[in-house]
């Protein structure tokens, strides 16, 4: 196990802050560690006080490998994805809003949705190869993971993150978490953004 | 911005344009590349950008940009349309003689820049009995406007296809060309210095007077949110001038079926296709309200009113599921009718995944859920791979 919060400090998210040009504030998630509990889905639900169906983190199981011979070792596992929005490089949702409601910050890498613009036609969550923005049936207008701008402005780390009982979320800029990712796990795992290359850039990291 | 500099700007950019904004196809949406009325505007003066068009400095209150604008989001404060036909010079001349300013100054009415007229105006003196309307054109070579001439060529384009349709022959409505004139505009009378203060203090008391209780509002509540802008839906003044006229005109003379090339025509045709969500954009973004939707306990439905549809193409272009299809060719009898046509209906469903109503052939969850489902499992395989 990673020691607690020991990978991503205080100091690195100020300097990443003030640091200037093009920046990606991103999670990345070990997977290897995750115990599929839901603290993170909790967290952001009360940090973000979302209605009920619409939760901006959600926990995937996936069943890897196959049970063949009983006379080994079982090579079966479950893995638990936390999805939260990949806060692409080249957002999907963006280029398919009709309005022009979604914007990529420039200084945080962060996409938000504007709810004074957005007229809640849902193109968002078609565009998205990750089926991530939801319709919030109250408001009447998408919601997605902010990736608690809120806090990030105030140099705090998302609640998913500081919440993580495993201590398996990590926040910071892409560059700074891709540099940990090499120095502390280089030979135990494999690095992958999620879906690979794909066209929209995605940004969050997931180790196994 | 202060009460102080609020007033100031009011008086310095108190133009004789007015811009709903509402009504613009760029101000509901980025994907529309409508720049009519910059590409029209002899002066420049336009900006066209997401937030809509704007009237920048260097204005010459022409009112080309009023004739430009399909949607009718430029209005005219001194000499609107229906200004000049209150004037009453249409009654009584047969033909009616229309020049600009760098033309004939016997005309009837003369006008900044022939770019000015409208559909509207040039069927008026027919509508009015007149035998025809005689247009005096000096050659655009060389005048300031000339930016603008193309747009006075579409006019005269689709009024003739109106008069086509409508039976009146399309040499009722004549040009005659003639070299490019001096300015024939009345020369402006010397003004004092006195009366120059006084008729400035005048306008700026009234002006200043007009503007404090913008100015009390505006502390108080937010910017229009731009949802609740884009549903509120304006008349487009400029549409039910014309249709009001055609459809007189059309009463005296009968109609003639008339089909014209789509992107000619000042209506369309529009069907929807199979791929249809029942996601209203369409209806939602329409500036002139053409295309509305309706939710009734069993259907879902798109109506039409091709009058109000001004062929801005906002639905075909925000259509994610390319399911607003425009036919080639329009027949422009379609603007006299009064009913709304139905596009589309079909029997609506509640999803158990989501509860939201929605369209869509056999199952109970929505095409959405499905879709959701499918591309996250498609994205964990990929990543476990």
């Amino acid at each position: 196990m990673p020691e607690a919060g020991a990978f991503i400090t205080e100091e690195m998210i100020q300097a990443s802050i003030a640091k200037k040009g093009p920046k990606q504030y991103t999670i990345w998630v070990d997977l290897e560690y995750c115990v599929g509990c839901n603290a993170c889905t909790m967290a952001c639900k009360a940090e973000n006080n979302t209605p009920v169906g619409v939760d901006y983190n959600r926990v995937t199981e996936v069943e890897v490998g196959e049970f063949k011979d009983p006379a080994e070792k079982p090579g079966v596992r479950v893995y638990f994805v936390p999805m939260p929005c990949m806060h692409c490089g080249k957002p999907a949702c963006m280029a398919a809003c009709p309005v022009g409601a979604i914007t990529k910050r420039k200084e945080d890498g962060i996409v938000l949705i504007n709810k004074d613009k957005c007229i809640g036609c849902r193109y968002c969550a078609w565009a998205c190869p990750y089926g991530h923005p939801q319709f919030n049936a109250e408001a009447k207008v998408m919601e997605k993971c902010t990736l608690c701008v809120h806090r990030v402005e105030k140099g705090l780390k998302p609640a998913c993150v500081d919440t993580c009982i495993a201590r398996t979320r990590f926040f910071g800029e892409v560059n700074d978490l891709t540099k940990l990712i090499r120095e502390k796990r280089a030979e135990r795992v494999s690095l992958g953004f999620i879906g690979g290359k794909t066209t929209t850039d995605p940004s969050v990291l997931y180790t196994k | 911005m202060g009460i102080a500099e609020k007033i100031a700007a009011k008086i310095i950019n108190n133009h004789n344009m007015l811009i709903e904004t509402s009504l613009c196809s760029r101000f509901r949406t980025p994907q529309s590349d409508c720049s009519l009325c910059a590409d029209a505007c002899p002066a420049n003066a336009i900006t066209v950008a997401d937030g809509g068009a704007e009237i920048t400095e260097g204005c010459l209150d022409c009112g080309v940009c009023h004739s430009a604008c399909p949607n009718g989001a430029f209005s005219i404060r001194d000499g609107s349309d229906e200004g000049i036909m209150a004037e009453g010079a249409f009654s009584h001349r047969s033909p009616l003689r229309i020049s600009c300013e760098r033309g004939d100054a016997s005309a009837d009415l003369i006008v900044p820049c022939l770019s000015r007229l409208t559909e509207a105006l040039l069927l008026e003196p027919l509508r009015r009995g007149a035998s025809g309307v005689e247009i005096v054109r000096p050659s655009c070579e060389g005048c300031p406007l000339v930016k603008a001439a193309f747009h006075f060529d579409t006019v005269i384009r689709r009024t003739h296809h109106l008069c086509d349709m409508l039976g009146i022959e399309r040499n009722s409505i004549d040009i005659k060309n003639i070299p490019l004139q001096g300015s024939v505009k009345a020369p402006e009378k010397a003004v004092s210095r006195r009366e120059f203060l006084e008729a400035f203090r005048t306008k700026a008391t009234r002006i200043a007077a007009a503007a404090i209780p913008d100015v009390e509002d505006s502390g108080d509540d937010k910017a229009e949110v731009f949802r609740n802008a884009v549903q509120e839906r304006r008349e487009n003044r400029k549409r039910s001038r014309l249709v009001g006229r055609i459809r007189e005109l059309s009463a005296k003379s009968g109609v003639n079926p008339i089909a014209v090339p789509s992107k000619d025509a000042i209506t369309a045709d529009i069907e929807i296709g199979p791929g249809c969500t029942a996601c209203g954009v369409c209806a939602s973004l329409c500036p002139t309200g053409a295309i509305t939707r309706q939710w009734t306990e069993k259907t879902f439905s798109l109506s039409f009113s091709p009058a109000l549809c001004t062929n801005c193409r906002i639905c075909e272009k925000t259509c994610m599921h390319g399911a607003v299809k425009m036919n080639e060719t329009v027949s422009l009898s379609l603007l006299l009718e009064h009913k709304k046509t139905v596009l589309f209906e079909t029997a609506k469903k509640t999803c158990i995944a989501c509860c939201m109503d929605f369209i869509g052939e056999g199952a109970e969850i929505c095409p959405l859920c499905l879709d959701r489902n499918k591309k996250q499992t498609a994205v964990l395989q990929k990543l476990f791979k």
